[in-house]
């Protein structure tokens, strides 16, 4: 499904450039649930942010489909990842002026559904997360807890072919994460491609593949034991 | 105290903080506060200001006493002119007065040596009676006032006090100048006193009197026939100040019963009863005196109200952009106020704070604003005087104008200060903090909720005025574009006064002549012409006219106005002659008596079209016989602009005698621009006779633009301000917009990364300023019309709705706020999806 050539990612600062993301070389299968895991700062919501197109300031190849994303203008990125990702954020990202249904509503809002259609999904999501007395509540209203909880509803309500989570049970109770990776999980076996970033290894345990990042390098794949380990490479 | 010390230098440091907005926001303040004190500068000294004299609120005025002239044949009705011998009548009594006065209601020019070789010069004269000085109750800073000795009798005395001004100016502030004798018209007169610094007389017009001399002098004064004899002219203003504890109605009883004693006995014993009827209806109002009388405020004070209404919405636009600035900034301090508030702050410190800073800008705004009030007061008074130099009108100004200054200043700061202030104290600790830990940043809707109103309320204000201007702008066209009757192209206009120039009668036509060849010989002159008054001047010269075979109805008008014309004038001027001939020079003083009458004069008296050869007489015995129309001219404009068509009728020059014979203005049609051959004019007429006084010399157009300078003045100045509240609205939606762009680049991004185009990041920026506009243009209108119709008397030749000028007001808001609110919009198109999500 995702292809990544010698991705490179790095801030200019004042100290010189700073690399966050480097030679990344991945190859995402459709269906798969990846988790990528590492140290804080390792660069692991850089990489979803940039598999989730939201970041265009990166060099390499990006091929997606067979599409040469690295050669797409900012709009095409952008028409790409409406119809593909759903994106949870790390820091949750709800908008404060809306009620929880209208954020949920708010990625359809931006598809061309119709009306009805889309209260029927949005109706289904609140269902399914156990969130609908709170529909009518605006998110500081909310608990840390509740809040991821309508980032996640919000990402998979359109249905997204590719799940990118970032810390998705961040500041979820246990047993409540473990709905959410139950979630994933069906999700994943209804086909959606899933990439999570997590520090649990309970979390890492729903997935097939687990990548590990340190100081922006990949320094082990499970699906690619033969990688180079990253010292190696440095060198 | 010290909190108080502190508060300011707090705010001080807030206001150093973002010097930028620091700046627009005194700015903005100070051409609010500006305007208000230049408009309100010149309606202190107009309307509210007393004379300096003392205990002014005794003073009352016969009448409102602003119009000047010699007239006769007063009707029923308020009488505020009177003749002489009226005033010695009743100062003899002055029974509820402590004295009566008496003053010319016209200035006199008088060509004045203030010492025996030096050269004449002109200056400015006014007429008084003895008791004058005693009524203001005014005493000479040198020498001696005029006292009622010194004005007993006609041709006694011949003494003058001059004003301070001229004493410093025109005779070098000699000390020694009391008994020093100056020539004034020929007769020598002696200096007796010197007025105090501030007073200027009991009138307050464009230019001061440079002295005052004794009523009872008229006759070598003026150069005219006397006009102190019984049943003399009605020529005087008369003041009076009221005895301790008698009111002014009873001023007006005792007043108005002596007039109509005077009236019955001056018209002798044979009235009729209709006559006595109207006598029975005349009367004098007794006005507050203490301001002194003035045509300036009767011509300035309503446009000066209505500009001053123009000001307070500019200032009112300033004010919400200051409040939105506030507001902006206390939003921004939310967590810094949360903070401070869990840790236990007082909230009144907190709205003290803010009010503190909010009164902080408005003095430095009252600063900026006094320093350009000095300049556009000094602009506003030239336009007022009409340039004249010694106005008593000044542009600085004093401790009324700083006081109002400071209030208003005050009135803003706690205005603008209020909203946030109110915000801040209405904080809640655990919202602010809780979602400054969430964090996302869009804020809740209600704190947008404020800023627009504001917005809203600004283009709401901005239509007014836009509209109000427009109004008046149309209004100023109208007058001055309307068709007057006569060709105004290159068209120049002379005064001049052969009187003051020592002719007799019999001299004048030689004169004429002489003048009229200079001119016509001088390349670029198409034609030149004599005549009474000038094109477009009415002047003062009426008289009912009695035509042979037709009866008046009972209490019909038939009051005419009269001017006396060179038999090229109608041709110089371009007044169509309609019917029959015009007047030539077969009109001779032997001749037949010739006149021309216009087309109403001609609706008037011969309905049925067949003027021309009938004949009238001239109540006004100077012009005594029976007159033949031999022509009927086009309406020509005269008098204000605003009038209806006046009854002319034009008598050749050649044909009258003695005074009438006098003509004092003249008319040239140049081939190009007047204005190039004003100087080979001047040159012409002095080679004719270089002592010949040429008083004023300007085109035509200047000369129509006098007529509409009330019209000037509120159309330029309302135009002016509109123009900087519709600016000081863009800068308000522009601050607003993009502070709430800024404040939502968070949640664009999330939009963004959720699948949102730009377009439509710009469409949901642009709507919501449409919104706002759609708002205020819905509260703009109703008001709008509203105010319309209170200027409704202001305007002409349109409506108060006058649709065109509603559609160009809301299409001109239209795109300038959309403008204003593109740049945010686009800004807000430009979120980077990745910046804005890191945005915390
Ligand atoms: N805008 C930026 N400018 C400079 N450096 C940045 C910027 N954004 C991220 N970085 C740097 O990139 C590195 C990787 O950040 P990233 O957010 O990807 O880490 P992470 O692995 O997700 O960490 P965590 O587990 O704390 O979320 C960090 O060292 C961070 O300092
Ligand atoms: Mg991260």
């Amino acid at each position: 499904m995702i292809q990544l050539k010698n991705l490179e990612r790095s801030y200019k600062t004042p100290a010189g450039q700073f690399f966050v993301l480097r030679r990344v070389n991945l190859e995402i299968q459709q269906g798969e649930f990846i988790t990528i895991m590492g140290p804080s700062g390792a660069g692991k919501s850089s990489l979803l942010n940039a598999l989730a197109l939201l970041d265009d300031a990166w060099d390499g190849e990006y091929w997606f489909r067979e599409q040469a994303v690295h050669k797409m203008k900012r709009k095409e990125r952008a028409d790409l990842a409406k119809k593909n990702v759903g994106m949870v954020f790390q820091s949750y990202h709800l908008l404060d002026d809306l009620t929880v249904r209208e954020n949920i509503d708010l990625p359809l809002s931006y598809k061309d559904i119709p009306h009805k259609l889309r209260q029927g999904m949005v109706a289904d999501t609140l269902d399914r997360f156990q969130i609908v007395a709170k529909k009518d509540l605006f998110p500081s209203q909310l608990s840390g807890g509740q809040q991821q909880l309508v980032g996640v509803a919000r990402a998979v309500i359109h249905k997204p072919p590719l799940l990118l989570a970032d810390e998705p049970t961040g500041n979820l109770h246990s047993s409540q994460a473990k709905e959410i990776m139950e979630l994933f999980r069906e999700l994943n076996q209804q086909g959606t491609t899933i990439v999570q970033v997590t520090h649990s290894e309970a979390n890492a345990a729903y997935g097939s593949r687990v990548i590990q990042l340190r100081d922006g390098w990949v320094v082990s794949d499970t699906a690619n034991p033969e990688l180079q380990p990253y010292e190696a490479v440095k060198q | 105290m010290t909190g108080l010390l502190q508060d300011i230098r707090y705010g001080l440091r807030q206001l150093r903080k973002s010097p930028g907005f620091t700046a627009v926001a005194i700015v903005s303040l100070g051409l609010g506060i500006g305007a208000n004190t230049a408009i309100f500068t010149l309606i202190n000294q107009l309307v509210l200001k007393s004379l300096p004299v003392r205990d002014p609120q005794h003073l009352v005025s016969f009448g409102k006493a602003v119009d000047g002239g010699e007239v006769d044949g007063i009707g029923p009705g308020p009488l505020d002119i009177f003749p002489y011998d009226f005033y010695k009548q009743i100062e003899r009594t002055h029974d509820p007065f402590l004295e009566i006065s008496a003053s010319g209601s016209f200035p006199v020019t008088v060509s004045v040596r203030n010492r025996p070789k030096d050269a004449a010069r002109q200056a400015l004269t006014q007429l008084v009676s003895g008791t004058f000085f005693q009524v203001l109750g005014v005493e000479a800073a040198l020498g001696r006032t005029i006292l009622p000795d010194d004005a007993d009798a006609p041709g006694r005395n011949p003494v003058a006090v001059v004003s301070y001004r001229y004493w410093e100016e025109k005779l070098e502030a000699d000390r020694s100048v009391i008994g020093r004798v100056i020539t004034i018209n020929g007769t020598s007169f002696t200096v007796i006193g010197v007025a105090p610094p501030p007073f200027f007389g009991a009138e307050l017009n464009e230019q001061e009197p440079d002295m005052w001399l004794p009523i009872t002098m008229q006759q070598q004064v003026t150069l005219q026939p006397s006009l102190l004899n019984p049943h003399g002219l009605f020529w005087v203003h008369m003041m009076g100040r009221l005895k301790e504890g008698t009111t002014p109605n009873q001023g007006k009883a005792w007043a108005t019963q002596q007039l109509q004693r005077f009236m019955v006995t001056r018209e002798g014993g044979t009235i009729s009863d209709k006559r006595r009827r109207e006598i029975g209806q005349m009367y004098i109002d007794m006005l507050p005196g203490g301001r002194g009388v003035s045509h300036l405020r009767e011509q300035f004070s309503r446009p000066l109200y209505i500009l001053m209404g123009v000001v307070v919405l500019v200032l009112a636009i300033a004010c919400a952009n200051l409040a939105n600035f506030l507001l902006a900034k206390a939003a921004a301090r939310e967590r810094e106020i949360s903070t401070r508030l869990a840790i236990g702050a007082g909230r009144w410190r907190l709205v003290r704070q803010i009010l503190t800073e909010a009164l902080l800008l408005s003095l430095l705004g009252s600063v900026a604003g006094l320093t350009l009030a000095l300049v556009g007061t000094r602009m506003l008074v030239y336009f007022v005087v009409q340039g004249a130099k010694n106005s008593a009108l000044t542009p600085n100004p004093d401790l009324t104008v700083l006081a109002f200054t400071l209030a208003v200043s005050v009135a803003t700061g706690a205005l603008f200060g209020i909203a946030p202030a109110w915000r801040a104290s209405q904080m809640r600790v655990v919202t602010a903090l809780h979602s400054a830990r969430t964090a996302t940043g869009s804020g809740i809707r209600s704190s947008r909720m404020l800023p627009n109103l504001l917005i809203a309320a600004q283009v709401a204000l901005s239509l007014v005025l836009l509209v109000g201007a427009g109004l008046f702008l149309r209004t100023l066209q109208n007058l001055r574009n309307q068709n007057l009757g006569f060709n105004r192209r290159n068209l120049l206009l002379v005064d001049f006064n052969a009187k003051l120039g020592g002719y007799k009668s019999e001299q004048l036509r030689g004169l004429y002549d002489r003048l009229l060849n200079g001119i016509r010989t001088l390349p670029g002159v198409r034609s030149a012409s004599i005549s009474g008054t000038q094109p477009i001047s009415p002047g003062s010269w009426t008289s009912p006219i009695f035509v042979q075979g037709y009866t008046p109805a009972p209490n019909e008008n038939i009051m005419t106005f009269l001017n006396r014309v060179s038999p090229s004038y109608l041709d110089t001027v371009g007044i169509p002659v309609l019917q029959g001939r015009s007047i030539g020079r077969e009109d001779t003083p032997t001749s037949m008596k010739a006149v021309l009458i216009n087309q109403s004069v001609a609706k008037h008296f011969f309905p049925h079209g067949d003027a021309i050869g009938h004949q009238f007489t001239i109540a006004d015995p100077s012009v005594p016989g029976v007159w033949r129309i031999v022509g009927i001219v086009g309406d020509a404009k005269y008098g204000p602009l605003r009038d209806e068509q006046k009854r002319m009728i034009y008598l050749p020059l050649e044909q009258l005698t003695a005074d009438d014979h006098f003509a004092y203005s003249i008319q040239v049609r140049a081939e190009g621009d007047p204005k190039n051959i004003e100087s080979e004019i001047r040159t012409a007429l002095a080679e004719v006779d270089p002592d010949l006084p040429l008083l004023k010399v300007r085109t035509i157009s200047q000369e129509v633009d006098s007529f509409v300078e009330n019209e000037r003045l509120i159309s330029q100045l309302a135009n002016f301000f509109s123009l900087i509240a519709l600016s000081l609205a863009c800068i308000g939606l522009y601050g607003v917009l993009t502070y709430n762009v800024v404040k939502r680049t968070n949640e664009i991004g999330i939009r963004m990364a959720l699948g949102a185009r730009t377009e439509g990041i710009l469409w949901m920026v642009l709507r919501e300023s449409l919104l706002l506009l759609a708002a205020g243009i819905a509260v703009g209108i109703p008001a709008t019309i509203g105010v319309a119709r209170i200027v409704r008397s202001q305007l002409f030749g349109l409506s108060s709705f006058d649709a065109a000028t509603f559609m160009t007001a809301i299409g001109a808001i239209a795109i300038v706020i959309l403008i204003a609110a593109y740049l945010p919009a686009r800004r807000a198109a430009k979120v980077d999806p990745m910046v804005a999500l890191r945005y915390e």
